[in-house]
């Protein structure tokens, strides 16, 4: 087992470092570079800026270097845990991933719970009702979250959260509770603002999360040992809980990792539409506007995360089931 | 081989049957081919569906609310012809809204296969022979109007041309990278299998959303119509493919020991031959399914990109144009007709679903309904 | 009190009637009600007779000194719209109005009138006869909001320190280009230019408020005050990468540390956070009521950072902000007034002072020398100016509130002409079309579209930034005019910082920009939509020219003769001191640029919702709206009150 995380472990730095590569190609590839964004300051200041002189703001901030030695700036810093300095933000990129990347993780978090609270039971009452009006209706009204666009979604729900239940218009906290210390009402309140975010990066995965827990567990209901058990005369719930469901969960661990991006795109584009001070909104700004840091950093992270999420789901299979550990 | 009379019956009938015969059985799997053939028919022939060009423009309606297809006149007289009746629009000066109540003197009869604005049937054919029109007077909004007063009607079936061949090209782009790859690794392993699995794991642990972004505004800032369409298409398919080639290679790995190849191998056969000739028809309808349930990813792609505002742009007019453009909460409250483009992408969506859905459980009952995403 | 010998501007609109200008402007009869007083250089207490002081209940039992020693010797009256206000009240805004709700002080200020310029923080100024050296003179007493006295370093440090600074500008920027700032005393000081530079005052009017920073407490952060090493030591410590950065990022109100700068505006900011700004009123501001009363009377401000602008508009439509006005269009006044059904908010409709919401600039000196030489073309551009419908453009997108016009001076200018206005902006397709089909551009492949006479297609490329006018909907339709005429024009939504770069490099085949400064304060210094002397984000129609008149010859392209011409005309009019000569030369500008339609106007002069709390009193039921007056900046905002 020691052996295969140290391989496993190792596997990983090779695919770090092309990931690193692809980000700084992917936020380069755009024309133009922080510097417009700077010029664009100063112009709306009055300040007249002449072609001959940006060379100089260009030096200022070792945009005249070579590419290569730029990424090696970027990753050196990064390896050793400076992400670098936003010029976008005129602050340390550290600084702002940390208090934006909270808010994140919570809606990411809590929209992965609430998917599977959702899902979860919906698969198991489609998988033992197949065909059944419920099983449609279960399945029609999931596919109706994975259809509609996150965008209009968010939008729909901001109208309806606002219409009847009174809930404030963009960001996470009603204007009372902004920057005053943590109380029990200021939970309350936040948890009010959170729960739109939640579903709406929450429903798109829904269907197909119980889609696979359906087939999963119709593959096993039909076993040999289940109509064996059940022809013992074992209760139906409690043996669907004890094996098929155990077993058809299983391929949930493997995806873990891999759901991270996923929720992450979704997320972005949620907040925008809500207004909320996540990472997302950022990252699209620092995308637009090329600070190489900020953008770069903050991919570099989720990169990371997504890798870490999917060698612990490995991990976690490998201990669950030996044959994997020596393929 | 055996003479049992069942299996006899069973011979009679071909595997292509019995897959139709499986599929007959989702219905909303049935409700939805025939939804999805209708729509891809009336987007085929848009410029014939619909009564007005993309850019025509009612000053007289301008955000005006659909119209009300009508069979009774206001006295109570029962007409066999469908009707509409004109509008007359007010500026409230206080509220600065455009009300619109219908006007009984003006009534505009809707008119089958009639003339209307003249139009290229595909680039080719001039006519100006339209599905339905009012003739030469009064006009006909069935999904109401936009902000310039353009007929939504026509502008959501131009835009499903659009969309709708998106979600097809870039699938088919995607099948093309993902067999490619899928297919080298699975076949070939060793080295070229470890570089095209790290490919994979790479673009996977990457957020779609910064990619298209970058790579979308890098498209040149000159590039016609028909460039972007392309550039958005390819870059929507080049994150798609990796899901399809872990499926191929799986399939690779496992037929790589079935009889059939090994025989063929030891026949002689060349690697590729075996490749195209023995392994791809193997999973053929694999393919059409994960295909299927691929468009969807493509169409609501477009949708996003069109959103964060670098996507398509006007003057084409795709789904995700027309959302975008209603993507305001003064839409919601004042014009929410505006969102029947959402409407569509979200029936398309689900008719694709269902479809491939009802297309697995009909070609694969064994593995059923296995995902293998 | 001193008086400009030179601010004959100044003078003429003192003698002038409000109510001609109103009439000229024929856009607002209401501004009649605006108080006298707002038009007039403001008085001071002892002229009034004022000798009692009071201030907001929120200071009384803090640790301060007196209010009649934080106002200082003789503080400024300033009159409300109507009655006196009462204190109190925190105000929600988003970070978008920072610079149109708070009370930004500059030296001196601009009048409602929009073409006079008052004191305000200098009680006066005067320009030397060469035009060569402005003096101004600070109002006694003045101080910054730590209690420190503002004085004449403040703004030679901003100037001198870093202005000219080649670290902190690499680019020296136009204003401080060959000139130098000098004290005299501690409240007297000048600026002084190599060539004459008459119009200095107008510049000090609109940009004044970023002319000057508080010494005293950024000499901790300059190299020409701290020792290198250990301002480096310090500038990491904050965690910054550059003295620069951080003057920048805490001068802007970027980061926490901002709250430590004193300011004179009338409210201080607090506390910063990446969702938050929170202002308090500043203790020391210089300016009461006619009752002796400290201003402002809003004790607070809440400033929420919102990036969608959507959002802002359902924030300002449900009755979440007390004043907003940047983010909205008039496309939102529907909804805002739906919203006003609720008594949550209150829709007032302002005038946007733009003459022109879209300026539409083909870019003359673009490489591909076929188009430049099509734009050259005085039919062709005729062609695309009459194909457009800007009567219908104003039905459409202005409830036919707006007013169709090419881009020329705003009503309230001297320079104004009617005639300007409306030159070639009459709807004609026909001639469009004649004019275009002389010009040999004929539909050859039979797409509908024109081509150049050897069939090649002819496009034209539009890049454009969706900000403050509605550019999108408005070009969505030129595009579509100019295709009924054959002309395929693509449209190209970039972000500014793009605009800004192909702007530079001369990239861009046409683009747009809203069409300010058009006043007399801003026309005079920068008529740039009419004569080759500056290009960026905003004006890209003659970068080659503008570069070889900057360079001396040294780079870019000869103009041709008019172009000179207008150079010419725009250097008079920029140095001369003689106010007559200088409208009469305005005049001869915009004269051409109407004859020759260098950039294609649509409608101007448009509404603009502005959404405050029904229970903000003071505020203008109608305003004019705009960089040229700085917004709100002529309503005074320090006297606006919740009832």
């Amino acid at each position: 087992m020691r052996a295969y995380i140290a391989r496993r472990i190792f596997g990983m730095l090779p695919t770090l470092a092309l990931i690193s590569i692809i980000i700084f190609v992917v936020i380069q590839l755009p024309p133009g570079d922080i510097v417009t964004s700077t010029l664009d300051r100063l112009q709306a200041e009055g300040v007249e800026v002449s072609n001959d002189q940006i060379q100089n703001l260009r030096a200022q901030y070792n945009l005249d270097q070579p590419m290569v030695f730029q990424y090696l700036h970027w990753i050196g810093g990064f390896v050793v845990g400076d992400m670098g300095y936003s010029y976008l933000y005129s602050r340390p990129v550290n600084e702002l991933v940390w208090e934006r990347l909270g808010y994140t993780l919570l809606i990411t978090v809590s929209a992965l719970i609430f998917t599977w609270a959702i899902a979860i039971p919906a698969g198991i009452y489609s998988a033992v009702r197949q065909y059944s009006i419920g099983d449609y209706l279960l399945t029609t009204v999931m596919l109706f979250g994975l259809a509609t666009p996150s965008f209009l979604l968010a939008l729909i729900v901001m109208y309806i959260g606002y219409e009847w239940f009174g809930i404030t218009i963009g960001g996470l906290f009603s204007p009372e509770y902004r920057d005053v210390p943590w109380s029990l009402d200021r939970v309350s309140d936040f948890l009010g603002h959170l729960w739109i975010p939640m579903v709406v990066v929450g429903l798109s995965g829904t269907a197909s999360t119980m889609r696979i827990l359906r087939a999963n567990l119709l593959d096993e209901l039909n076993k040999p040992y289940v109509v064996t058990a059940r022809a013992k005369g074992v209760r139906p719930i409690k043996l669907l809980i004890k094996y098929p469901l155990r077993i058809a969960i299983n391929p949930f661990i493997s995806t873990i990792g891999l759901l991270l991006p996923v929720l992450i795109s979704g997320e972005a584009i949620v907040s925008i539409v809500l207004g909320l001070p996540t990472t997302g909104p950022a990252l699209i700004q620092a995308l637009i506007n090329q600070d190489m840091y900020l953008a770069g950093s903050f991919l570099m992270l989720l990169a990371i995360l997504t890798v870490i999420g999917m060698l612990l789901s490995d991990l976690l299979l490998a201990w669950s089931d030996p044959r994997i550990r020596y393929e | 081989m055996s003479d049992s009379p069942l299996e006899f019956d069973l011979d009679e009938v071909s595997p292509r049957q019995l897959i139709w015969q499986r599929f007959k059985r989702h219905r909303l799997a049935m409700v939805s081919i025939v939804f999805l053939v209708l729509i891809y028919l009336m987007a085929g022939f848009c410029e014939f569906v619909t009564p007005y060009g993309t850019e025509t423009r009612n000053v007289k309606a301008i955000n005006a609310p659909p119209m009300t297809i009508r069979f009774v006149d206001e006295g109570g007289q029962i007409s066999l012809r469908p009707f509409v009746y004109g509008y007359d629009m007010h500026v409230n000066a206080d509220t600065w809204m455009r009300e619109y109540t219908e006007n009984t003197n003006f009534r505009y009869p809707i008119y089958f296969f009639s003339r209307g604005e003249r139009y290229r049937l595909w680039g080719l054919i001039d006519t100006d022979l339209h599905l339905f029109t009012t003739g030469h007077k009064g006009y006909v909004h069935f999904f109401g109007t936009d902000q310039l007063g353009r007929d939504l009607f026509s502008r959501v079936f131009y835009g499903a041309r659009i969309s709708l061949s998106i979600g097809i090209v870039g699938v088919v782009l995607t099948l093309f990278l993902g067999i490619f790859f899928g297919g080298v690794a699975g076949y070939l392993g060793g080295i070229v299998d470890r570089l095209v699995q790290r490919i994979i794991e790479v673009l996977q642990s990457l957020p779609t959303l910064p990619l298209w972004m970058a790579l979308s505004a890098a498209l040149p800032v000159a590039w016609s119509s028909i460039g972007v369409y392309f550039g958005i298409t390819i870059i929507l398919s080049l994150f798609g493919w990796p899901v399809l080639a872990r499926q191929v290679r799986g399939r690779f790995l496992a037929l790589r020991e079935e009889d059939f190849v090994i025989s063929a191998r030891l026949l002689g056969a060349s690697r590729m031959r075996i490749i195209f000739k023995h392994m791809l028809p193997s999973f053929t309808s694999h393919t059409i399914t994960t295909a299927t349930l691929a468009i969807p990813g493509m169409i609501l792609g477009e949708t996003a990109l069109s959103f964060l505002g670098i996507g398509l742009r006007p003057p084409v007019v795709s789904w995700g144009v027309l959302m975008q453009q209603a993507q305001n909460y003064q839409v919601i409250v004042m014009t929410p007709w505006l969102l029947i483009p959402g409407l569509f992408v979200v029936l398309t969506v689900m008719a694709f679903n269902f479809l491939g859905d009802g297309l697995r459980d009909a070609i694969d009952p064994y593995s059923a309904n296995r995902e293998a995403s | 009190m001193v008086r400009s010998s030179i601010s004959v501007i100044t003078l003429r609109v003192i003698l002038l009637p409000v109510l001609v200008f109103l009439k000229i402007a024929g856009v607002t009869a209401d501004q009649a009600v605006l108080p006298k007083a707002w038009f007039e250089p403001s008085r001071t207490a002892s002229e009034l007779g004022i000798t009692k002081f009071s201030q907001s209940p929120i200071l009384s039992g803090l640790e301060l000194p007196s209010v009649e020693v934080r106002l200082g010797k003789d503080p400024l009256v300033v009159s409300p719209l109507a009655d006196i206000g009462r204190y109190g009240g925190t105000i929600r805004i988003t970070r978008n109005e920072w610079l149109t709700f708070p009370n930004v002080e500059s030296p001196m200020t601009i009048s409602a009138d929009m073409r006079t310029i008052l004191p305000n923080l200098a009680q006066s100024w005067q320009t030397s006869p060469d035009g060569r050296r402005l003096t101004l003179t600070l109002r006694e007493g003045i101080k910054w909001s730590d209690g420190k006295p503002l004085v004449s370093d403040d703004f030679l440090f901003v100037f001198n320190d870093l202005w000219l600074n080649d670290e902190f500008d690499p680019i020296p920027r136009r204003m401080a280009k060959g000139g130098r700032a000098e004290k005299i005393d501690d409240r007297t000081f000048y600026y002084e230019f190599e060539n004459p530079n008459p119009l200095m005052v107008n510049y000090v009017a609109q940009y004044g408020s970023f002319m000057f920073l508080p010494k005293h407490y950024y000499q901790h952060f300059h190299p020409r005050y701290v020792e290198k090493e250990m301002l480096s030591r310090r500038i990491e410590d904050l965690g910054f990468i550059s003295w620069m950065e951080y003057i920048e990022a805490c001068r802007r109100q970027l980061i926490e540390e901002s709250v430590d700068q004193p300011t004179v505006d009338a409210f201080q900011i607090v506390e910063r956070t990446p969702t938050l700004a929170r202002y308090i009123r500043n203790p020391y501001y210089f300016k009461i009521d006619p009752k002796g009363q400290q201003l402002p009377y809003i004790d607070k401000i809440d400033q929420q950072i919102i990036d969608n602008k959507e959002v802002i508009a359902a924030m300002s439509a449900t009755g979440q902000l007390d004043f907003s006005a940047f983010e909205l269009k008039t496309q939102d006044i529907p909804l805002l007034k739906l919203g006003e059904q609720s008594g949550d908010i209150r829709v007032l409709i302002w005038n946007r002072l733009h003459s022109s919401d879209v300026v539409i600039q083909p870019n003359y000196n673009y490489p591909d020398k076929r188009l430049a030489k099509l734009y050259w073309d005085h039919r062709f551009r005729e062609a695309l100016s009459i194909a457009i419908n800007r009567e219908e453009m104003n039905q459409i997108i202005y409830f036919g509130q707006g007013t169709p016009s090419q881009m020329t001076a705003h009503p309230s200018s001297a320079m104004y002409d009617k005639q300007f206005a409306s030159a070639y902006a009459d709807y004609d397709p026909a001639r469009a079309n004649f004019l275009l089909d002389a010009l040999g551009l004929i539909d050859t492949d039979g797409d509908g579209l024109r081509d150049y006479e050897d069939g090649e297609p002819l496009t034209i490329t539009l890049e454009f930034v969706d900000w403050e006018t509605p550019k999108g909907i408005s070009l969505e339709l030129v595009s579509i005019y100019w295709r009924e005429v054959g002309i395929d024009l693509r449209l190209k939504l970039v972000d500014s910082s793009l605009q800004s770069e192909r702007a530079q490099a001369n990239k861009m085949q046409m683009t747009v920009w809203h069409g300010d400064k058009v006043t007399d304060i801003l026309l005079p210094i920068s008529p740039l939509w009419w004569a080759p002397i500056q290009s960026g984000r905003e004006n890209t129609l003659w970068n080659d020219w503008v570069r070889w008149r900057q360079t001396n010859g040294r780079l870019g392209v000869k103009p041709p003769p008019i172009m000179t011409q207008l150079q010419e005309w725009a250097d008079e009019m920029y140095s001369t001191i003689d106010d007559k000569r200088r409208i009469e030369l305005g005049k001869k500008i915009l004269d051409v640029g109407a004859k020759n339609i260098w950039t294609i106007g649509t409608v101007g002069l448009a509404p603009q919702p502005v959404v405050i709390s029904p229970k903000l009193r003071g505020v203008p039921d109608n305003g004019i709206w705009g960089w040229d007056n700085r917004w709100t900046l002529s309503y005074h905002p320090s006297t606006w009150y919740f009832e």
